[in-house]
């Protein structure tokens, strides 16, 4: 039986990270561990594997060596079945078929539960009104996808994440073509449907004065390995970011 | 999808045409020839239950299953341009009956020269999936060029065998490379969609799978599908089933690559299930109008079906990319 800390969500032991053996991410394993209920901000330079961390929690081929555990689960062992249950993610680069509407999109958040045999839930069913209204979907339900603007579709993204009712959500800088207004309401979407139920959230960005403003804990990476992982107050006291990106 | 009525006059409209396949050939059979089997429609009962029906429940099941396939490998390749040949399954199994035909004078369609090309086909699945789960990296793009690969290997040793057969010996063995609707019984007819039908709804039990698949490898894996294992399991059942078929007809082209295209710009459909129905429907429509075609131009000869297919389709599709 594994040792569960239940205070934090990701634990990470003499973590290597990679595609190649022979050029690890970093010089040598890291650790550090997250705390639950915060919003984690991942920071660093480009290269420093803030995607390849994201998507480790995912696709264990990324760990080299080293123990990467999520909510006491060692990422190595778990099956898809298992990760769908805990984790989704807004990834940086999104995949969809050409004609899909938006409706069809959000309902393969119930895929992971429906199994092979059953039917997946109408989007439009009373049940997840709310869920439309948090995410201002109402207008745009009946679109395709691909011919929203990148604000809207990044919304649509999120919601069927969150639709899957995880305990922790990946975002791999999702704010990033988003002008500041559609940036602001993707965020929106976020707090708003946290103030309802309990949400682990690790958001990879470059923008430190969203960090500042909305992020709790500071998982900082450089290219030799870990560069901070702590209270966002301190990073910023230390002017920590300076020394990160110099 | 929801159907207007106007679409539904439609549907109606291509079902008829569809039931009427079997009665149009050389010779005009009357729907009354089905069940009567005296007097003057002797002849053309016979004819349709030994000859016509047979062929076309062959058409319906191979058109139907090369379309299903063609959509399965553009979702799994992520790639619009994969089609049920890029592989090179059906090169390996039409090399591996032109061989046993050839050089262990195998009768074309017997079991003995089945399992041949199956033996082939299998080769190349092992190859295949090696290639995809021995290195780390498990690109997709990498074992669609490494299909396409061994297609180029196995189709130019098909070419070099065929050129040096027909001039030694003279025969058919083209008709392998267009792909050709033989002419067979009832019993193997039944046989043959006995084995096809069930892969058929395997490929549209699995269409959640792929819906989850299309939305790329990291999402599908936080919706409880293994991609890696997904692809390898659809890798193998896929090749089982087009081995079945391109042993039959050899490789009949067009119909997995343009259907699941033109269905997916006329219809939309919202899920792969849904798309696996439609693209059924719609090769076994489109092979069995181009079954007919093919020996109704210049009776009694008949034309490869690969060929008619191919003309048939390119400007249809053409049309529908010029309008959208």
């Amino acid at each position: 039986m594994e040792k569960i800390n239940p205070s934090f969500f990701i634990e990470a032991k003499e973590l290597l990270l990679g595609y190649d053996k022979r050029h690890p991410l970093f010089e040598k394993g890291i650790s550090f561990a997250l705390p639950t209920k915060a919003t984690v901000a991942l920071v660093g330079p480009n290269g420093a594997g803030k995607s390849t961390l994201i998507n480790s929690l995912i696709d264990s081929k990324g760990i080299l060596t080293g123990a990467l555990h999520c909510y006491g689960k060692n990422m190595s062992q778990v099956t898809p079945r298992e990760l769908s249950s805990f984790i989704s993610i807004v990834p940086q680069e999104h995949f969809f078929p050409a004609e899909l509407k938006v409706k069809h999109f959000l309902e393969l958040a119930f895929l992971p539960t429906s199994g092979l045999w059953g039917s997946l839930p109408s989007i439009e069913s009373n049940q997840y009104q709310k869920a439309l209204e948090t995410f201002n979907l109402k207008p745009i339900i009946g679109k395709v996808l691909k011919n929203l603007s990148s604000g809207e579709r990044q919304r649509v993204f999120l919601a069927r994440a969150l639709l899957q009712k995880p305990k922790l959500i990946l975002l791999d800088e999702p704010t990033n073509h988003l002008d500041p207004k559609a940036s602001a309401d993707f965020w929106r979407a976020i707090t708003s449907y946290k103030s309802d139920q309990p949400l682990d959230i690790l958001i990879s960005t470059h923008d430190l004065k969203f960090v500042d403003r909305e992020c709790d804990w500071v998982l900082a990476l450089d290219a030799v390995g870990l560069f901070y992982c702590g209270p966002k107050k301190e990073f910023f006291e230390s002017k920590l970011e300076n020394l990160l990106f110099n | 999808m929801t159907f207007s009525r106007f679409k539904l006059g439609w549907i109606f409209v291509f079902a008829l045409m569809f039931l009427s396949f079997p009665f149009i050939g050389g010779e005009t059979i009357f729907p009354s020839a089905l069940w009567n089997p005296t007097g003057n429609l002797q002849i053309d009962h016979r004819i349709l239950w030994s000859l016509r029906i047979p062929r076309f429940l062959l058409v319906v099941g191979a058109g139907g299953s090369l379309a299903m396939l063609g959509a399965t490998y553009q979702i799994i390749f992520n790639n619009p341009l994969a089609e049920p040949y890029i592989l090179g399954i059906s090169s390996a199994v039409t090399l591996g009956v032109v061989m046993g035909e050839t050089l262990l004078n195998l009768p074309a369609h017997s079991f003995g020269n089945f399992l041949v090309g199956v033996t082939f086909s299998l080769g190349v699945v092992a190859l295949l999936i090696l290639s995809y789960r021995w290195k780390s990296g498990r690109e997709i793009e990498r074992i669609v060029l490494f299909g396409m690969g061994v297609n180029f290997i196995l189709s130019s040793a098909l070419f070099l065998f065929l050129s040096y057969h027909s001039q030694s010996q003279g025969g058919g063995a083209l008709r392998w490379l267009f792909g050709n609707i033989p002419w067979i019984t009832l019993r193997e007819s039944l046989w043959f969609l006995s084995l096809v039908i069930p892969m058929c709804l395997i490929l549209w039990a699995l269409g959640r799978q792929l819906d989850a698949l299309s939305l790329g490898d990291t999402v599908a894996a936080t919706m409880g599908v293994s991609p890696a294992k997904i692809r390898v399991f659809l890798l193998f059942i896929t090749s089982l089933h087009l081995t079945i078929i391109a042993s039959v007809t050899g490789s009949i082209g067009f119909i997995g690559l343009v259907v699941p295209h033109c269905i997916r710009l006329v219809f939309r459909p919202s899920s792969t299930r849904l798309l696996f129905v439609a693209s059924f429907l719609g090769g076994a429509f489109f092979l069995a109008a181009s079954d007919s075609l093919s020996r109704v131009l210049l009776p009694p000869m008949e034309f490869p079906v690969g060929i008619i297919t191919t003309l048939l389709g390119g400007p249809l599709f053409l049309y529908l990319l010029w309008k959208k």
